[in-house]
């Protein structure tokens, strides 16, 4: 490789900056950046599980044993809060960071100075977040949707308010950069329908975050002026109607579902087809199932909110739309299949988490068919069965993606491999403590236990327990990712080949490992038998 | 920093290229959020 | 000795509970409280409520055919196409027939689905022909009655606020050492699904719910009727149940509504006609007798 070489001209840019500050506060470099949106997301994995951790354990046994009823509502609620948009979606822009500029052949992120201020902006939020939890009125409790009138009782609305405002304008501005990116700055010959998967994925997503971000920003507004400024948007004494807080929420709040998961099927047709060793099946259909899913993610919104009373033709519009997901969704099931199907399968960590996705996830996605039935729905509406469906879809699903990549990707961004054995100790662990924690939840819900209650009746004692045991293993299990995380990049001794997996194919790939603090400076010039799907015109 | 902002694909000048897709994904992001004002307030 | 045949004893009854969820899960045996190690959804006690119950089962029979076909081909695939059994991976990467068979499936599956759903919601949403009406509204965190009509007539001045037994209440508070477990009404666990003033109404009659809220956003769910809709304030929703036995039916808030929406539990008590009538003699006698006249009349609850 001769990157080194090309560039003399520009001798302060072919290593990282010396200086702590001026290398991760002050950079404009996609990788650190990447690493950044990455390390944070980890952090925050630990906080907001943390708080899943004290809800387990007061659903240990029937009966209150270590904390007020407030108290667990303000944990279910930053649970939520701190998971969805402190752990999964930063987890996912840190990738796109990492990955979209190596994967489509561009030097950097189009605006680098806006991707520092994008990822900045994060830990202000989460810091304005959290401190609530110190406040004497205490953290918001009224759960991560805030729904109007039990949100405006809250003293640390404000609070919240602003860090969703913060989180949103990171996002917005993480999501224009990722579009300009793809659009301005491909090499030449990396046509459209030659990208990876996953660069589609983000494409859409990052769309799909422009148009909802902002709603979510204007509803969250609105609950703000109704609290301090008098106004009436969702007040019933004033004229408002707190059931139009939840249209728009959940027409931001959909969307952001998928915006959790379109990545992570990204993620996981990357890693299919490595490790099946055959390109993936039916190109063409994943990206336009992935379209199609983002497109109906704008018309199912009233789902969430089958019990509120809708007029009967909005249930079954809503319904018919809902169920129709399951198309598109299927098909990319079926193709990932299809891609193992005929392949020469080996089964390294990325591999086995990308496996157990697809299974888990399918599993969350029939519930999710269930759900979709309104008379079902009236049954399942806001208990645990709807906790363990999107547990399953965010967990096994949206999580175990990220670990996927995170292992797929890991030897590519440190230059060594990571252990193998404690990599499928922690896959092993994660996968059965998983399941053990959320899939009892289907019986609770279906036995009658509601979300969100600190206390139940003995009749749920058996699974809540089981559940509980399953939690605190399954975030035991997640210090061992650490471990694996902290031996890999600084004491391994097994380096990385430049293309790591036999399977591995597309831009990235054809990078030294570990990647140098600057790539692509000249375009690359591409072969299509390099990229993953360089002929599929078939 | 120059070459960090030259793209590859518009051959005359790609922070052009940019330039005018962040005005656009701006411009539509600020239309949603006073979209979503306008509607609550034709709603009511 | 003791403590084996105690565990015997114990093995012996887990098998029983097991064995007694098993049956429900297969025969659908009416079953109206939640019980230990339960699996599936009840099937309600309702006119209605076999509606969801058996859409439940059938989605879930559909899903775990599929699931079965998917992950049965995945596996297959696992073990038959592994490198370490010295496989070649094939080219083909396309196959436009498989393609279109499973995009068509699918969707005939789920027009089948949608067309059994659109049937059970069309019964749910008709509450005409109802031969009594009852108010509920939701407040933190109490639930209130107020009986509007039955047979034609309306009713006057029956209403009151159904709140959490005393010994649920004692017990659940924080480290009040009391055991859960003791909580019972005969031979049932009642923790924290019992009521000072349990909701009355008689069996086989189409009772209309109207259902508001005096605060925040409550939802009003008792399992055996088979639904739950939100107690919205500033909004009346309506929803109706013809309970087919008598009985007494519990159930909770389902709607997030601050600290105590754990603790908010409804219980409908199904009393034959004759002593349906009885009671509601009873109570309207006893809300116009002068020494009761403190029963709160259902006024204050307008609020929005």
């Amino acid at each position: 490789m001769s990157y080194a070489a090309t560039h003399d001209q520009h001798d302060d840019h072919h290593g990282a900056p010396k200086g702590f500050f001026r290398r991760w506060c002050m950079s404009t470099n996609h990788k650190d950046i990447g690493t950044l949106y990455l390390i944070f997301s980890l952090t925050m994995l630990f906080i907001g599980g943390s708080f899943a951790m004290a809800i387990r354990a007061e659903l240990f046994q029937p009966g209150m044993q270590l904390m007020q009823p407030y108290f667990f509502n303000e944990m279910t609620s930053m649970h939520a809060l701190v998971m969805i948009f402190g752990a999964i979606m930063p987890a996912f822009v840190g990738l796109g960071n990492w990955m979209i500029p190596l994967m489509v052949g561009a030097p950097d992120m189009a605006l680098p100075r806006m991707n520092n201020l994008s990822f900045w902006i994060l830990p202000f939020a989460f810091a304005l977040l959290l401190s609530t939890l110190f406040m004497a009125g205490g953290a918001p409790a009224g759960g991560w949707t805030m729904y109007p009138p039990l949100s405006l009782q809250s003293s640390s609305l404000a609070y919240a308010v602003f860090a969703i405002h913060l989180m949103g304008i990171s996002s917005i501005m993480g999501a224009i950069n990722i579009i300009a990116t793809i659009l301005n700055m491909r090499a030449p010959g990396m046509d459209l329908m030659k990208m990876p998967i996953f660069v589609w994925s983000w494409l859409i997503t990052a769309f799909l975050l422009i148009a909802v971000m902002p709603a979510l920003a204007g509803a969250v507004t609105m609950l703000l002026t109704d609290k301090y400024f008098g106004t009436n948007f969702f007040n019933p004494g004033g004229g408002g109607d707190p059931v139009l807080y939840q249209h728009i929420f959940w027409f931001f709040g959909h969307p952001e579902v998928y915006i959790m998961i379109l990545p992570a099927f990204g993620i996981v047709s990357e890693v299919v087809p490595t490790f099946a060793r055959k390109p993936i099946f039916g190109y063409k259909a994943m990206v336009f199932a992935i379209a199609c899913i983002a497109f109906l993610s704008f018309i199912v919104w009233a789902h969430h909110m089958f019990a509120v009373g809708l007029p009967l033709g909005a249930e079954l519009f809503f319904m018919y739309a809902t169920m129709l997901i399951s198309v598109p969704t299927g098909v990319k099931v079926f193709n990932w299949v299809a891609t193992m199907w005929g392949g020469s399968m080996t089964f390294e960590t990325p591999m086995l988490f990308s496996i157990a996705f697809v299974i888990l996830f399918t599993i969350g996605g029939f519930s999710g068919l269930m759900m979709a039935l309104v008379p079902a729905d009236f049954q399942y509406h806001d208990t645990y069965f709807i906790v363990a469906h999107f547990h399953y879809v965010l967990v096994t699903g949206a999580l175990f993606a990220i670990l996927s990549a995170a292992y797929y990707w890991l030897p590519k961004w440190t230059g060594n491999m990571y252990s193998e054995f404690w990599g499928k100790v922690h896959f092993w662990n994660s996968v059965i403590w998983a399941n053990v924690l959320f899939f009892p939840q289907h019986f609770l819900g279906l036995a009658g236990m509601p979300r969100r209650i600190p206390d139940y009746n003995v009749a749920f004692a058996n699974f809540n327990m089981i559940s509980s045991i399953g939690g605190f293993l399954f975030g035991a299990s997640q210090l061992i990712f650490v471990g694996v995380l902290i031996h890999c990049a600084f004491f391994s001794k097994k380096k990385a080949t430049d293309r790591v997996w036999e399977g591995a194919k597309g831009l990235e790939w054809t990078l030294p490992s570990p990647a140098p603090h600057h790539t692509f400076e000249v375009p690359p010039v591409i072969n299509d038998d390099e990229l993953a799907h360089g002929h599929v015109d078939q | 920093m120059t070459q960090q902002t030259t793209g590859h694909t518009d051959e005359h000048d790609p922070r052009r290229g940019v330039r005018r897709t962040v005005k656009w994904l701006a411009a539509a992001a600020l239309l949603v959020y006073l979209l979503t004002f306008a509607q609550i307030l034709l709603m009511k | 000795m003791t403590s084996g045949s105690n565990r015997l004893h114990r093995i012996k009854r887990a098998v029983t509970l097991l064995a007694m969820s098993a049956m429900a899960l297969v025969c659908g045996v009416v079953q109206a409280e939640p019980h230990p190690w339960q699996l599936n959804m009840d099937p309600g006690a309702s006119t209605w409520s076999h509606v969801p119950y058996h859409l439940n089962n059938t989605a879930l029979a559909v899903c775990t055919v599929i699931g079965v076909l998917v992950f049965g081909a995945m596996f297959i695939a696992i073990f038959r196409f592994r490198k370490s059994r010295g496989v070649v991976a094939e080219k083909w990467a396309h196959n436009t027939t498989v393609e279109v068979v499973w995009t068509t499936i699918p969707v005939l599956i789920l027009i089948t689905l949608a067309y059994m759903a659109t049937g059970g919601l069309a019964s749910w949403a008709d509450t005409t022909g109802s031969q009594m009406t009852v108010k509920v509204t939701g407040y933190q965190w109490k639930w209130r009655y107020d009986y509007v009509d039955y047979m034609g007539k309306s009713i006057d001045k029956v209403g009151f606020v159904s709140k959490l037994d005393t010994l649920s209440d004692q017990t659940r508070q924080l480290g009040s050492g009391l055991d859960p477990y003791a909580v019972k009404v005969g031979n049932e666990n009642t923790y924290l699904l019992d009521v000072d003033k349990p909701l009355v109404v008689p069996v086989d009659t189409k009772i209309r719910f109207v259902i508001t809220s005096g605060d925040v956003i409550h939802s009003w769910w008792v399992p055996a009727t088979g639904w739950k809709i939100d107690a919205i304030p500033g909004i009346i929703n309506a929803a109706w149940a013809n309970f087919t036995a008598t009985g007494t039916y519990r159930g909770q808030c389902a709607e997030l509504c601050g600290q105590d929406h754990a603790f908010m539990p409804i219980v409908v008590v199904v009393k034959s006609k004759a002593d349906f009538a009885t009671w509601l003699a009873e109570q309207e006698g006893q809300a116009t007798a002068p020494q009761t006249a403190q029963v709160p009349a259902p006024v204050a609850d307008k609020q929005g």
